[in-house]
């Protein structure tokens, strides 16, 4: 167990590193001069003299293997330079906006679990009947909705004409509703059909024809038997798309006027901010990756199989 | 008896989506036969009006015909989701094919490439790529196209992978076959049904990846018209005319469950015929 | 003999609905199963004993239906049990060993949650009780260091063991009836004799009844006291296992038998059984199954009623030429 763990974490260090090179040269990509760039995002007027002085001040006259080493070295510190619109450090900004983007996520994550659960369930158990076909409807709906339409229905109709949830912005819990659930509506539908598909199988199992010969109640066969086996899968999924949904908040939270990492993301990309998009790049890829990690780990517990395997 | 009735349910959502698409590409095609105004022209005069025989839809704040800019959207949208579709394709299937045939170091270096670039969550890098490259609907595709080509290369791979070990490959080869002739005569046959199930699968992802992006101001810009940049100009106004926000939605959401359905019905079909 | 059955199957017939056509699997299947015999049915693969099996515990899948015949269990009919009287039947009463050991556990779970939940679903016991009477059983049927098995998960099993751990759950709750389908067709030459050896073990000490289904003529011969050969569906023949062996009457039993031996022996009629693909039992008339192979048919054959006719004491074929 603990040798699988640290296999892993041996193979994201290769990751780790390519994270940090292509975030690097992504920069260096740029048309033009980040030199001039940062001068008109401070408003100072790009003259020879402050360019060639602003080079020499941000490390752009030397090799790009030095920067390189410089900016990574600077990284590992967590020292990712300074915005060039707010002026403030990019780490802190990040910290900043880290926080409400982490609970929209799980708030989320709540509720695709709360809905999708059930309904997978259910659709599974009552394969082709009523309630098995709305569910594919609503799955197939909720896959092809975009997300900020979506998001505007809700506003519009709970918020504007019913008055039950606030509009825009984030402090009360009633804040987080809208947003959480315009995050995980095209999640449901997946997994509601991902469950259901799992669950299907597994009913076909031969372990679940014995179970059914051992004379066991069939609550106990679907509740013990099936569903466990069945929501591994399941969970996985999930936990990679924890790392989606870190990104998916880009549109929630423009749509929602949500300060999270989304929003200083798509502020950053309208305003040339270069440093910032870096830091936030770097930031959610490393996030990425580590949840990916995790989640593989998570798997390996639940999964005796996979743990027996790391044992031998 | 079940079986055939769900048979001809497939064959039914096929007809549907294959319907809503045939109409969806006329509108792409011919806008300006079927549009009945200019969907640009810009009347303050007539701004924010409801329906009427002139403007069927109405009109948005710049007292531009709605209508008119959803059916010139259309072609934004479809082309430019072909198109991201189309030249991905043209990197990914090459470089799928080449890494799973070759095989060895070269398929080696490909993986850890694939590793690295998908360690980034895809919508994150594309727009990290637009704010690098500015907006624009150029930009906008190439930096689709260098963020998805990886995850289809990849998926190609293991398609080439699977159908490489088979006996008629392996005979082709005994045979003294050019690996050339190989790819083109098997193994891009063997392959290419699903990869056509792939892109029919995804194209409506694409659709909405690139609403997105224009909804978010970095695709197409100003006077253009696209469904996601339609809605994002009605936000201001949307609390006294929610129809200039629930029309443009209304079309993405058709075209992209058309081409959902359709992939579905795609993959189905031809799931059957493998039977 | 003479004792009263505890299992009568009678008359009983099985449709199977398919994407091509309704087919009648189980057809006219009659027999019955005493305490402490071993009732054995053979024949090759679909001609209708795992259906004829699931019946008897009522779990048919979907698309398969009971449409005549009746199966009496002490003397009550279990196609009329209601679903929560026949849950409480299977298990305790008519229990089960799966043809696959490997494939019959939840890999998700351990022996020990499986053992448990199968004696707490029937008897009023506490886990602690459960745990113990596991042990217990498990320690019977040979199993090493029972209190660790009962953590382990099926993956961490051979396939014997697991075989035996499904006996031993059978054994349990002392069933009157068990269900053996194709038992040792998974495993080893040598946990096969050992399977063989606890079933036999398992009907002297506790009187059970069993159906033991096969294939393989060896595992019938060794502990079958009786035994049916299923050919399309139907019961050809039916005798006791030294009969049956010694004086095959139906063409098929013969090439069965034949088949066994033929490999050290002279040239057989088998040929034909192999080179005519089996009978397409969609939609088909009331012929006899075996027509296409049969070395004896002639034109009678096919008018032929397909009546099961005792031709000595408790010696039954299904076939116009036994002799």
């Amino acid at each position: 167990m603990g040798w699988f763990i640290v296999k892993r974490l041996t193979s994201l260090i290769p990751i780790l590193f390519g994270i940090s090179l292509i975030t690097f040269i992504l920069l260096h990509l740029t048309p033009g001069d980040p030199a001039i760039a940062y001068l008109r995002a401070s408003h100072i007027p790009p003259t020879d003299e402050a360019v060639a002085a602003l080079r020499v001040e941000l490390g752009l006259d030397k090799p790009l293997y030095a920067q390189y080493v410089e900016w990574l070295g600077k990284a590992v510190q967590l020292d990712l330079g300074m915005s060039y619109l707010s002026k403030k450090s990019v780490w802190d900004e990040i910290m900043l906006h880290f926080f409400p983007t982490v609970q929209l996520t799980f708030a989320s994550c709540i509720l695709i679990v709360v809905i999708s659960l059930p309904i997978g369930m259910i659709s599974a158990i009552f394969k082709g009947k009523l309630v098995d076909q709305l569910s594919r409807i609503i799955a197939f709906v909720s896959v092809s909705m975009p997300a900020f339409w979506f998001g505007f229905l809700l506003i519009y109709f709970l918020s504007v004409k019913l008055d039950l949830f606030p509009v825009l912005g984030r402090g009360t819990f009633a804040h987080l509703v809208l947003p959480s659930l315009t995050l995980s509506f095209a999640y449901i539908g997946t997994y509601t059909r991902l469950l259901r598909a799992s669950m299907l199988e597994n009913l076909n199992e031969p372990f679940v024809m014995y179970a059914r010969a051992r004379g066991l109640r069939g609550r106990l066969i679907v509740s013990r038997h099936v569903l466990k086996k069945s929501l591994l899968p399941v969970l996985t999924g999930l936990g990679m798309s924890f790392g989606n949904m870190l990104s998916g908040v880009v549109i929630v939270e423009t749509v929602f006027a949500w300060p999270g990492m989304g929003q200083l993301f798509v502020t950053s990309i309208l305003n040339r901010d270069y440093p910032m998009i870096q830091g936030c790049l770097l930031f959610m890829g490393v996030i990425f990756v580590v949840c990916n990690l995790l989640v593989d780990i998570a798997y390996s517990f639940l999964d005796p199989r996979i743990r027996w395997e790391g044992e031998k | 008896m079940k079986n055939v009735k769900r048979k001809l349910l497939s064959h039914k959502l096929m007809m549907i989506s294959s319907m809503i698409i045939f109409i969806m590409t006329l509108l792409a095609l011919f806008p300006p036969f079927l549009a009945p105004n200019d969907p640009n022209l810009i009347d303050i005069t007539h701004k924010l009006q409801g329906s009427s025989s002139k403007f069927p839809l109405g009109t948005d704040h710049l007292g531009r015909c709605i209508l008119s800019r959803l059916i010139y959207g259309t072609r934004t949208s479809l082309g430019t989701a072909f198109l991201v579709m189309g030249l991905t394709m043209m990197i990914s299937i090459p470089l799928g094919i080449y890494a799973g045939f070759r095989g060895g170091w070269v398929d080696y270096l490909f993986m850890r490439m694939c590793d690295i670039l998908m360690a980034f969550p895809s919508l994150l890098l594309s727009l990290a790529l637009i704010g690098i490259l500015g907006p624009g609907l150029g930009n906008l595709i190439l930096a689709m196209v260098l963020v998805h080509w990886v995850f289809y290369a990849r998926v190609i791979r293991g398609m080439v992978l699977s159908v490489k070990e088979q006996n008629f490959i392996l005979a082709a080869k005994v045979c003294g076959t050019p690996r050339l002739v190989i790819v083109i005569k098997h193994i891009l046959p063997a392959i290419i049904s699903q990869v056509v199930v792939l892109v029919f699968m995804d194209i409506g992802g694409v659709v909405l990846a690139i609403s997105s992006f224009s909804f978010l101001g970095f695709g197409i810009q100003p006077p253009g018209a696209e469904w996601g940049m339609m809605i994002n100009d009605s936000k201001p106004f949307f609390r006294n005319a929610p129809s200039l926000m629930l029309y443009p939605g209304m079309m993405i959401l058709i075209v992209v469950v058309a081409f959902n359905l359709f992939g579905e019905a795609l993959r189905d079909a031809l799931d059957l015929r493998r039977e | 003999m003479g004792q009263q059955p505890i299992l009568t199957v009678n008359n009983l017939n099985i449709d199977v609905s398919t994407p091509y056509g309704v087919t009648r699997t189980v057809r006219d299947v009659s027999f019955k199963i005493e305490a402490g015999k071993v009732f054995g049915l053979v024949g090759e693969s679909g001609s209708g004993k795992t259906m004829t099996c699931m019946s008897l515990l009522n779990l048919l899948p979907d698309e398969a239906k009971v449409v005549k015949g009746s199966i009496q269990f002490r003397n009550k009919d279990i196609l009329n049990y209601s679903e929560e009287d026949m849950r409480k039947v299977r298990g305790s009463e008519i229990a089960t060993i799966m043809q696959n050991p490997m494939t019959a556990f939840n890999p998700v779970r351990t022996i020990g949650r499986h053992f448990i939940e199968t004696l707490r679903t029937h008897l009023p016991i506490t886990k602690h009780q459960a745990r113990e009477m596991a042990v217990a059983y498990l320690e019977k049927m040979d199993l090493p260091y029972p209190k660790n098995l009962l953590k382990q998960y099926p993956f961490q099993l051979s396939g014997g063991m697991l075989q035996r751990v499904m006996i031993a759950i059978t054994m349990s709750l002392n069933p009157s009836i068990l269900i053996a389908d194709e038992p040792t067709t998974a495993l080893d030459a040598t946990n096969q004799l050992q399977i063989l050896k606890q079933l036999n073990w398992l009907r002297k000490e506790y009187d059970t009844g069993i159906l033991l289904v096969s294939h393989d003529l060896g595992v019938i011969a060794q502990l079958a006291d009786e035994v049916a050969v299923m050919y399309g569906g139907y019961i050809v023949e039916k005798a006791p296992v030294f009969k049956l062996f010694n004086r095959p009457m139906h063409p098929y039993t013969r090439v069965l038998l034949e088949s066994r031996i033929g490999l050290t022996r002279r040239k057989t009629k088998i040929v034909k059984h192999i080179s005519v693909p089996p009978p397409n039992l969609i939609n088909r008339e009331n012929t006899c199954p075996f027509l296409e192979r049969c070395e004896d048919a002639d034109h009678t054959c096919s008018s032929y009623n397909l009546e099961l006719k005792e031709y000595e004491k408790d010696h039954l074929v299904r076939c116009l030429k036994s002799r």
